[in-house]
């Protein structure tokens, strides 16, 4: 009866539990390999404010209390910054990449107000845009643990058609319940 | 990552599988049980046009309530796809598998899907299919407005999660020319809001798809409520029962009904004032006009009595299957059902306690702590009445009876930690952390999805004629259990050490117990998917009925009014009498082998039979090393085993440091010392079959191995270190046992 539990249940669930931590293991150690050779990662992403909603956001925080914004000119940023903050002023609220040198991170990340065309623009940064860092091992041991983990489901079917052999064997004409 | 191309392809690989399969399971099935021809094929054009016409115009209660069921299920699957791709994102402490608005897309859009168009749908598909027959109705009171209202929802989900659809339209049409039509579609971008639509967040962000999601809302309102007022009329003039013996099902129906009523044209209203602010300038929720806060109000008006809409119609199910599966009556019936009113009532009474840190008055926090804390006495009710139900009975582990237990468990934990929440200083400290997610999973996972599924294995031979497979199903529900309990248990922790909830980012101590998390999420995944499955298999291939008393409940007078239509349907149909059930109970009872007749009689024999035992011995080893060296030579290839290890072996037999003689070793080891101690020791090991003894000697002997071969590896080298060696060691031992017991036959076949 235990044996029968162990071999009904106990193993494929061990094995879900193994395909569960193979999938994780599968997903993220694949998705680390290829994330940066398919460019999903690496570029910071900005937002920028039109000038009508920097100004409604700095309402209430002048003349006292509300965050220093510290200014930028636009000038001042690298080419790639440029391009980035030209983007968000087309295209308020969006998230726009910042593709190549970014020497102002730090200032997008505590959020800025960059001087363009005479306007201020609230600038801040969207997403840091990260690669996952993860073990190399974890690609190879996921795969291996999602194989065994389907072994592991598939145990209680296969163990039943081989026991059936094995009646057969013995002339046992039993059958199967249900 | 691109996160509408991959939900989508995700969304498209799934119904591809689903459809294949269905395609599958029915070709597998036998001809009709009434011994009709084999069904046509599902692309025969008459069977696609006999089939949309019927499905798309029919008015009969059952055939709406599996379509309320189907519709529940699929967007069960796309909520699902997007709980499994956050819980994803929470494998790493940085945002570095989506970005941050994607992933407040991806809750917000879980949130919705599984609240306005998974559950409200299911329950009233369950509700449709079996009230009328619960009641002896013939139909619902109102067939074409039943129809109506569950075909309102379908393009209500498609408007309220166009985002999605919309995205990749805009990508592929992107990938193919430029213009106003992809800039239409790329405008449209899945909301990530958060599913209360808080202002002023709700009303700022510029993004469109949030007043489709509006709309959305407000048609799957507009269909519940027209479904609502269908149930409250079935059950007050259709039934045949007087209220004294209405089932316990139809009051928790008929009271989730009555909530639907008030609470959902409130919500009606909330949205179109949120749509005119957004929209038409008006001030409702401005800080200028009525405030922010007024949204959290109304939202919440509706939003709590909607918890008790989901939640109730589980209790309902749990109070109609519990007691079959216990062989005992329900305890306190009256007690519950006023139980199930009293919750109706008060659930419109404590809508503010999600606003405890709102800076409201602390009288009003003090009273609506009251009520939060009064409305746990009726559920607290409900629970003890089951577990009274369950004593002393003759408890059947059948999967929706494991289910019923399972969710009293997890319902539990559910419950009192929401009666914490109810307290504003225990509140205070816990709002908008991850305790709070677990507490309302522990209820919407632990109970509502649960008696779904209790109610899908326990009425599915009624439904379809044929058992579901029960083995499968008993793991299904276990595996649901262990994976609900794991994945939210873990959030309460998370949320006892402050974590913040919707936060895509988080503090690197807490990435061990958000990975835990992760995997049991990913287990209620599989248990989903081995569901379907189960569902779609059994439907052609399941064992046929040939008795309307599947559950035996003629035996404990629990033989209700649907399992009697159920009978009488058998009779009349396929004239199948009444009788009584045969108990099927699986028992694996192969007698071991008592020995070799020949041993004493045929010296021959004997001597014939040791030879071969050896030489079969020696091949079954030396497949058995062969294989084994194959894990460990990929183990060293991936970095987990070192080669140098078989070097040591090769020192230890006087054969110097060489790798390649300490392989042979190893192998020649294999093929004797190893192979002759497993014979000589087999009958002694734990397993029925010589097989199973394999595997049992082979995972003993991995221990030695394990200690003898280790080359200091840590961590995850460690890990897979010692998975290697031991699937290389039962692979070791299914080919040794696997060879001798061929050999075995062999011998048997001859003989």
């Amino acid at each position: 009866m235990v044996r029968e539990w162990l071999l009904t249940y106990g193993v494929p669930f061990v094995g879900s539990v193994l395909l569960a931590i193979g999938i994780v293991g599968g997903v993220m150690g694949g998705y680390a390999l290829v994330q940066p050779a398919i460019g999903f990662c690496g570029d910071p992403q900005i937002t920028v404010y039109s000038a009508e909603d920097t100004e409604r956001l700095r309402e209430g925080h002048t003349p006292a209390g509300g965050p220093e914004l510290d200014r930028l000119r636009i000038a001042e940023l690298s080419p790639a910054e440029r391009r980035a903050v030209r983007a968000g002023i087309e295209a308020p609220g969006e998230s726009i990449s910042v593709e190549g040198a970014t020497p102002h991170r730090a200032a997008f990340r505590r959020g800025v107000l960059v001087v363009a065309d005479g306007q201020a623009h609230y600038v801040t940064l969207a997403t840091e845009n990260d690669c996952t860092q993860v073990s190399p091992l974890l690609l190879p041991l996921g795969i291996a643990a999602g194989l065994l983990g389907i072994v592991g489901v598939l145990t209680p079917p296969i163990y039943r058609r081989y026991l059936a052999f094995e009646r057969s064997q013995h002339g046992d004409g039993e059958s199967e319940g249900g | 990552m691109n996160r509408a191309l991959v939900e989508f392809g995700v969304l498209c690989a799934l119904a591809i599988l689903v459809c294949g399969f269905v395609g599958y399971a029915r070709r597998c099935g036998g001809p009709r049980a009434d011994g009709g021809y084999r069904e046509r094929s599902l692309l025969n054009p008459t069977v696609i046009r006999e089939g949309v016409v019927r499905w798309t115009t029919t008015t009969d209660h059952k055939d709406i309530g599996l379509l309320y069921i189907a519709f529940g299920t699929l967007a069960a699957l796309w909520g699902g796809v997007d709980a499994m791709m956050l819980r994803t994102e929470l494998l790493t402490p940085a945002a570095d598998v989506w970005s941050e608005a994607t992933y407040n897309a991806l809750f917000t859009t879980h949130g919705v899907t599984m609240l306005f168009f998974f559950v409200t749908p299911v329950f009233f598909g369950i509700g449709n299919y079996f009230i009328p027959l619960l009641i002896g109705a013939d139909d619902m009171a109102f067939p074409r407005i039943n129809a109506i209202g569950f075909w309102l929802l379908p393009p209500s989900l498609l408007i309220a999660r166009a985002g999605l659809p919309s995205q990749v339209t805009a990508q592929i049409l992107g990938a193919l020319t430029s213009g106003p039509l992809v800039d239409f579609f790329g405008v449209l971008e899945e909301p990530g809001i958060g599913w209360t639509l808080y202002p002023p967040l709700s009303t700022t962000v510029a993004n469109p798809q949030i007043d489709l999601l509006l709309l959305g809302l407000h048609l799957s309102g507009i269909a519940s409520t027209l479904g609502a007022i269908n149930f409250i009329v079935t059950i007050f003039y259709e039934r045949e029962t007087s209220w004294a013996t209405l089932d316990i099902f139809s009051w928790s129906m008929l009271t989730t009904s009555g909530i639907v009523l008030f609470a959902f044209p409130l919500l009606g209203s909330a949205l179109l004032m949120l749509l005119a602010d957004r929209n038409l300038g008006t001030t409702f929720y401005a800080i200028s006009g009525g405030g922010p806060i007024l949204w959290q109000h109304l939202f919440w008006f509706f939003g709590h009595p909607e918890v008790y809409i989901l939640f109730l119609p589980a209790t309902g199910l749990m109070s109609q299957i519990l007691p079959k599966f216990v062989g005992r009556k329900l305890f306190g019936f009256r007690f519950i059902v006023y139980s199930t009113l009293a919750i109706g009532v008060l659930s419109f009474g404590v809508w503010a306690h999600h606003m405890f840190v709102t800076s409201m008055n602390p009288r009003l926090s003090a009273s609506f702590m009251a009520v939060s804390v009064a409305i746990a006495v009726p559920s607290a009710i409900k629970v003890f009445n089951w577990i009274t139900t369950i004593w002393d009975g003759n408890i059947r582990l059948a999967a929706p009876g494991l289910l019923c237990i399972g969710s009293i468990g997890t319902f539990v934990v559910g419950g009192v930690t929401g009666v914490f929440l109810a307290a504003v200083p225990v509140d205070v400290f816990f709002h908008g952390t991850y305790y709070v997610v677990g507490h309302f999973h522990l209820i919407t996972v632990g109970i509502i999805p649960m008696m779904m599924i209790a109610a899908s294995y326990y009425w599915y031979p009624l439904i379809t004629g044929r058992w579901y497979d029960r083995r499968l199903a008993r793991f299904q529900v276990g595996l649901l259990i262990v994976g609900s309990v794991v994945t939210f248990g873990i959030l309460l922790v998370l949320g006892f050490q402050a974590l913040p909830r919707r936060y895509a980012n988080y503090p690197a101590e807490f990435a061990s117990l958000q990975q835990i998390a992760t995997v049991g999420g990913y287990l209620i995944g599989l248990s989903a998917i081995l569901w379907l499955y189960n569902m779609i298999w059994s439907y052609w291939n399941g064992d046929r009925v040939d008795d309307a008393d599947v559950w035996d409940l003629k035996a404990t007078d629990q033989f209700s009014r649907e399992w009697q239509w159920l009978e009488d349907r058998l009779d009349r149909k396929y004239d199948l009498p009444p009788s009584e059930p045969e108990t099927v109970r699986p028992a694996y009872t192969t007698e071991p082998e008592k020995g070799s007749p020949h041993v004493l009689s045929d010296p021959r024999g004997l001597v014939r039979s040791v030879l071969d035992d050896t030489l079969y011995g020696a091949i079954g080893g030396l497949l058995g090393t062969l294989a084994m060296s194959g894990v460990l030579f990929t183990g060293a290839f991936i970095g987990v085993f070192d080669v140098a290890a078989f070097a040591e072996l090769g020192g230890l037999v006087g054969f110097g440091d060489d790798a390649l003689v300490g392989y042979l070793t190893f192998l020649l080891g294999g093929v004797t010392t190893w192979a002759i101690l497993f014979r000589a020791i087999a009958e002694f090991l734990p397993g029925r079959v010589l097989v199973v003894t394999g595997l049992s000697y082979a995972t003993i002997m991995s221990t030695g191995f394990a200690v003898a071969f280790y080359t200091g590896q840590t961590g995850l080298e460690l890990v897979g270190y010692l998975g290697f060696v031991l699937v290389a060691h039962w692979l070791y031992g299914l080919g040794l046992a696997g060879t001798i017991r061929y050999a075995e036959y062999r011998r048997t076949v001859g003989d």
